[in-house]
C-alpha cells in the first residue's frame, strides 16, 4: 500500500465520477440486502451475515441457580428443589405472499395482463434516449 | 469578460462530468443485462442502479405480431422492503422468490461492475 496515495500497487486512480458510482453501487447493494431481509426474513439467504438469528424450538431451560436440582445456600444444608423450565417463544410463521412474476424470468412472449404500453418513464430517457440520439 | 469565460468553462466542465457519469451508467447497464443470460436477437435489455435506492430493469422486444414491446420495471429500495413498479401496474412488495433472485442479481452486479469498471 502506497501511503501517499492510499492505493495498492497496480491500482488505478478513479475519476470523481467513477468513485461516485462505485460508492453508490456499494451502498445500494447493502441497502437492498437490508431491505430484503427486513421484509422477507432470513429465508432470503440463510447464509448471509444479514440473516436474523434463528429462533430455536421450545426447550426446557433450567432456571438460574437450580443446577442438578440442588440449591445451595451459604451456611445452610443442601436443599433439593424442583427444576423449573422456561419455554422459548417461537414467532408465528409469516403468511405466504401472493404469486407474482418472478424477477429474472421475464417472458417476452406473454405480456402482463392488463399491461398497456405507455410513454417512457421520464427517468429512462436518461439512458435510452441518450443512446438513440448518439 | 474573465467572469464570462470562467462561466462558460464551468458549464463545459459540468457537461463533461454529466456525460462521463451517463456513460458509466450505460456501461453498468450493459453489464447488468448480461447477468440474465443471452439477449434475444432484436431485443434490448438493461439493468442498472439509477440512484441510491432505485434499480431499473428495462426490456424491449418485438412480439409475434411484429409490435414493439417495452417493459420497464423499477425496484424501489425502502427500509421496510423493496417495492416493484411496472408500467401500468400497481406497486407491490417483492415476494420471497423474487427477492431471492433480485438479491442474487444485485450481488453479481456489484461484483462485476466493481471489478470491471472501478478497479
Amino acid at each position: 500500500m502506497n501511503i501517499l496515495n492510499n492505493r495498492e500497487p497496480g491500482e488505478r486512480k478513479l475519476s470523481t465520477e467513477e468513485a461516485s458510482r462505485a460508492h453508490l453501487v456499494t451502498n445500494i447493494v447493502a441497502a437492498t440486502e437490508h431491505s430484503l431481509f427486513a421484509s422477507l426474513g432470513a429465508e432470503v439467504d440463510p447464509t448471509s451475515p444479514y440473516a436474523a438469528p434463528r429462533v430455536e424450538a421450545p426447550r426446557s431451560v433450567p432456571a438460574f441457580g437450580y443446577a442438578n436440582n440442588v440449591v445451595e445456600f451459604p451456611g445452610r444444608g443442601q436443599v433439593e428443589a424442583a427444576p423449573t423450565s422456561v419455554a422459548v417463544p417461537v414467532a408465528p410463521a409469516a403468511a405466504p405472499m401472493p404469486e407474482a412474476p418472478a424477477f429474472g424470468e421475464f417472458s417476452t412472449a406473454d405480456p402482463l395482463p392488463g399491461f398497456e404500453p405507455v410513454e417512457q418513464m421520464p427517468y429512462i430517457d436518461y439512458i435510452t434516449q441518450q443512446d438513440r440520439a448518439a | 469578460m474573465f467572469n464570462l469565460l470562467n462561466s462558460v468553462k464551468g458549464q463545459h466542465d459540468e457537461e463533461r462530468r454529466a456525460r462521463r457519469y451517463r456513460e458509466l451508467i450505460r456501461r453498468e447497464a450493459k453489464i447488468g443485462a448480461e447477468l440474465f443470460g443471452p439477449i434475444p436477437e432484436g431485443a434490448r435489455r438493461e439493468f442498472f442502479c439509477l440512484d441510491e435506492h432505485t434499480w431499473v430493469w428495462h426490456e424491449e422486444w418485438t412480439d409475434q405480431t411484429g409490435a414493439r414491446r417495452i417493459v420497464t420495471t423499477r425496484y424501489d429500495v425502502r427500509p421496510s422492503g423493496v417495492l416493484k413498479a411496472q408500467d401500468g401496474q400497481p406497486y407491490r412488495y417483492v415476494n420471497l422468490e423474487e427477492g431471492r433472485r433480485l438479491l442474487k442479481a444485485v450481488r453479481m452486479y456489484n461484483q462485476r461492475v466493481q471489478s470491471e469498471l472501478y478497479s
